[in-house]
């Protein structure tokens, strides 16, 4: 059905193309029609200026005992009693167990988060596998207890002694000091964790680097996130039933839902158990299809071949699903998209050129957009974010320097698309050896003080780009060199991760979250590592995901009401437990999420209703602008609804300490708003910034209470929730 | 055309009135081309343009945002158009309305279409002549596909073809643009 809307709103929008028949201006039609009913209607006057009917202002309801003005019921007049009843019933209801929590807790519960307010855990007892059994009931305690539950470390409450305390009137202002953006300390081309949470070390419970068994993988993956839920004092959802196990596995990894025989077969007749059932869907044709569409789809983000349907959309699927039905090593397609003449070990000559798709496509402009794939994809840094400036440095850790990522380009320098027979059959022009040859290969930037510097062609470890063997061009050492990189290891198991669980173990930028990040990313290490010593097999390494405890843990079962009884505290654990994959996600789920427009459109629409009185209005009050949902439990979404979705209430925008730290930065810097809006979109690595979304982002701006700040919170809400779909 | 919001508190949240001209000029094109893309002629919907306006001036609103009032806009203007039909006796084509929903705000944005048209306007351009034509023909004379092969001088599979490329081409064309 969608999609005979689409063709039949794009047959309207071509019309008015084709033919020119504009909307017409219809105003003075409209006053005239209006002026004349007017005139018959006693006590309005039409003719007054053009101010015409009342409006009814959205009500600020501060206290759930206000719920009983649906401004919707007043438009008729006929529903206004019942409506009137229904409501007041509910608000009695609600102000009983509002009374009932007062009486239980001894505090009001709380209408806004208070870090000097701690939180006791809910007083619930975990089964043995640590679930939650128990009735959900918090309580708060003064500043005396423990710290509130958002915060894993004091990083997270106080701010590092480096950044600048933020004054009475607000933050300061500081010049062009981009020092601590929190994008330069996730990558592992700095140090895995800034100072703030203390120097990274691998854990003891960490089994040693050698090759361990798939079984004791998956014990390692079960054990470190344990371990990082009881820190973080977070309870995980209970397991999935069989049923729904099944269908979340078929979807998880193949991107299907089962038929009925296959969960039948599952979990009725038992003809499979949960590790052969992982088994042969990772074997599958539908796995290799579903990993090289998702992973094609990201690293060709606004290229033709991004779309499944264009022909190198298709050559470069096919491509990549071959590698992965047979069993090849990931680490060569990957260097092979950047060289094709590198051959695998015992395999057949491929007559796809990868190269040709993938350079040819993201070529051009000075190679930044193709420096910017190769970093977050290959290396799993976002190492464009250091275009113009270095990134943090802290302790005795590498930092993420400006030059490094200059040098990265200047790898790729001379790599330019070139002028193919067919649109859909790209080619590229190689103008490297000239470039050496006539020592124009090293490109100029710009340091932030306006100097100008040359850029070195050495490879992202810092090493010289001739040491490496059989490379004759600075982009065959890069490809050589990434085959055996481990980057490019912990790049790939971050992807699998993302495929598995929706989102990545280690965001590419700090600023997406940083709960628990020093245990993420040993994890991370942990399983690139097993990733190479298993032959770079990307069946084995979902497989190990897929098999892990975390899998099988179901979704929070959450519905308006829950949301309206729940205190501050209790909805930060829940968003939480999510970001730390205690319990399946719900960013990224809704229809919205599939675009970045989409998602940010529906932002726009849900923040003009942000203040949480109005919120609790919405919620309070029977949906009139949709059919009723099947499942209370299905999230509603949707740009068509005034109501917020769960998602965006559950991970409203600066939940994270580190997303408010990161858009205050950017707020009291000297960038202007248009380099604001490419910082947090670009936050990812992933996304640009298209006129649609500057405009949205622009009207963000200026409709949102907050102004700039909460415009960039809420955008880089609207980028976490399509970066999780 | 382009009608720019004009970024401040609408008057409705400021005074509790609604200003005429302005809210006019905000959605008339949105409420317009939505009618268009429900299948309405130009008069048609130029006529429940006018009615949905005058429906709106009626009874009291709630002005949350621009966002909000175009939905509501958009949701009278399909009722609206259903009674339309109705009273014309004809077929309803108004099953999942929220579906249609979704798919507008995804095709038209919050700007009332005008970044699509602009961009498919670029896309039409690039567009092969004998594509361009076919789909004049086809759009703006209403020709046949018969009438279409004829002026082309290719098979009717041929033009039937040609159209399909050339409107999965704009489409994607037009997607991309919008991302």
């Amino acid at each position: 059905m969608n999609e005979q809307w689409s063709e039949q709103i794009f047959d309207s929008m071509l019309e008015e193309v084709v033919t020119g028949k504009h909307p017409p201006d219809l105003s003075a039609k409209i006053r005239q029609a209006w002026s004349q009913e007017s005139s018959a209607m006693p006590g309005i006057n039409g003719n007054a200026s053009l101010v015409v009917a009342k409006a009814i202002v959205a009500p600020q309801v501060t206290s759930l005992n206000k719920i009983v003005s649906n401004p919707r019921s007043l438009r008729r007049k006929s529903w206004m009693m019942p409506a009137l009843c229904v409501a007041a019933s509910v608000a009695f209801l609600i102000s009983c167990v509002q009374y009932w929590r007062i009486a239980n807790t001894g505090n009001a519960p709380s209408t806004s988060h208070d870090d000097n307010i701690a939180y006791i855990p809910p007083q619930i007892e975990p089964d043995s596998r640590g679930n939650e059994t128990g009735p959900k009931q918090s309580k708060l305690a003064g500043q005396s207890k423990a710290r509130a539950p958002l915060a894993a470390n004091d990083s997270q409450v106080q701010p590092s002694p480096a950044q600048p305390q933020a004054s009475p009137s607000g933050p300061e202002k500081e010049l062009m000091s981009l020092e601590n953006l929190p994008f330069a300390s996730s990558s592992p081309l700095a140090n895995n964790d800034s100072a703030d949470r203390g120097s990274p070390q691998i854990r003891s419970t960490l089994p040693s680097m050698s090759k361990l068994s798939e079984d004791r993988i998956v014990e390692t993956i079960d054990s470190q996130l344990q371990m990082l839920w009881k820190d973080l004092n977070v309870l995980p959802t209970a397991t999935m039933d069989d049923d729904s196990l099944v269908r979340h596995s078929f979807v998880r990894l193949t991107g299907v839902e089962p038929n009925l025989v296959q969960i039948a077969g599952f979990v009725e007749n038992k003809t499979l158990n949960r590790q052969e059932l992982i088994e042969s869907l990772v074997l599958s044709p539908e796995f290799a299809n579903y990993w090289s569409d998702a992973f094609a789809k990201r690293v060709m983000y606004g290229t033709e071949a991004a779309n499944a349907k264009s022909e190198s959309g298709k050559a470069l699927r096919e491509a990549l699903s071959k590698t992965v039905q047979q069993r090849s090593p990931w680490n060569y397609s990957l260097a092979e998209l950047i060289d094709s003449s590198i051959i695998p070990p015992n395999s057949e000559l491929d007559v796809t050129n990868t190269d040709q798709l993938f350079l040819a496509s993201l070529a051009g402009g000075g190679n930044h957009r193709l420096a910017s794939r190769i970093g977050v994809r290959m290396l799993d840094s976002a190492i464009a974010c250091t275009r113009c400036h270095d990134g943090q440095t802290t302790g005795d850790a590498q930092s993420l320097q400006q030059s490094r990522y200059w040098s990265l380009v200047a790898l790729l320098m001379g790599i330019e698309a070139g002028s193919p027979s067919k649109p859909s059959q790209p080619t590229i022009v190689d103008k490297q050896l000239d470039l050496l040859a006539a020592k124009k290969a090293n490109p100029f930037f710009e340091l932030p003080d306006g100097r100008m510097q040359r850029a070195e062609i050495v490879l992202p470890d810092g090493s010289e780009w001739t040491s490496v063997a059989g490379a004759k061009t600075p982009r065959q050492a890069l490809a050589r060199w990434l085959i055996d990189s481990q980057q490019l290891d912990r790049a790939v198991a971050n992807q699998a991760w993302r495929l598995v669980f929706g989102r990545p173990l280690v965001p590419t930028s700090a600023a997406l979250d940083g709960l628990g990040l020093r245990e993420r990313h040993e994890l991370l290490a942990l399983l690139g590592t097993q990733f190479r010593l298993h032959n770079h097999d990307v069946g084995k390494l979902v497989s190990w995901l897929a098999s892990s405890d975390a899998f099988a843990r179901g979704k929070r079962v959450l519905d308006r009401q829950s949301w309206l009884l729940a205190t501050d505290h209790e909805k930060a654990a829940w968003s939480k437990a999510e970001f730390v994959f205690a319990a399946q996600g719900l960013l990224g789920t809704s229809a919205d999420a599939k675009t970045l427009v989409g998602s940010l459109a529906a932002v726009t629409k849900w923040s003009s209703i942000d203040k949480q009185g109005d919120q609790r209005t919405l919620l309070a009050q029977p949906d009139t602008g949709s059919k009723p949902q099947k499942s209370r439990t299905a999230p509603k979404s949707g740009v068509n609804s005034n109501t917020p979705a769960m998602e965006y209430l559950v991970h409203r925008p600066g939940i994270l300490g580190e997303e408010a730290r990161y858009v205050d930065r950017l707020v009291s810097s000297k960038l202007t708003w248009k380099q604001q809006i490419e910082h947090v979109v670009g936050v990812t690595g992933d996304y640009s910034v298209s006129r649609q979304v500057e405009q949205l982002a622009d009207r963000l701006r200026s409709e949102v209470a907050g102004g700039p700040r909460e415009a960039l919170l809420k955008l880089l809400w609207a980028v976490r929730n399509h970066d999780a779909s | 055309m382009t009608i720019e919001a004009s970024g401040q508190p609408s008057l409705a949240k400021q005074t509790g009135e609604i200003d005429l001209t302005a809210l006019v000029a905000r959605h008339q094109s949105g409420v317009w081309r939505y009618l268009r893309a429900l299948g309405c002629d130009a008069s048609l919907a130029d006529d429940l343009t006018q009615d949905t306006f005058l429906e709106i001036l009626r009874r009291p609103m709630v002005e949350y945002s621009d966002q909000a009032t175009a939905g509501y806009l958009r949701r009278v203007a399909h009722n609206l158009f259903i009674s339309r039909r109705r009273r014309d006796a004809r077929m309803m084509v108004t099953e999942r309305a929220e579906d249609l929903e979704s798919t507008w705000m995804r095709w038209a944005g919050f700007d009332n279409g005008d970044s699509a048209i602009e961009a498919l306007n670029e896309c039409f351009a690039r567009l092969t002549p004998r594509a361009q034509q076919a789909l004049r023909l086809r759009f703006a004379e209403e020709s046949s596909r018969q009438a279409i092969a004829g002026s082309l001088g290719i098979s009717d599979h041929g033009a039937k073809n040609l159209m399909q490329r050339a409107k999965t081409q704009l489409r994607e064309c037009v997607e991309s643009k919008l991302q």
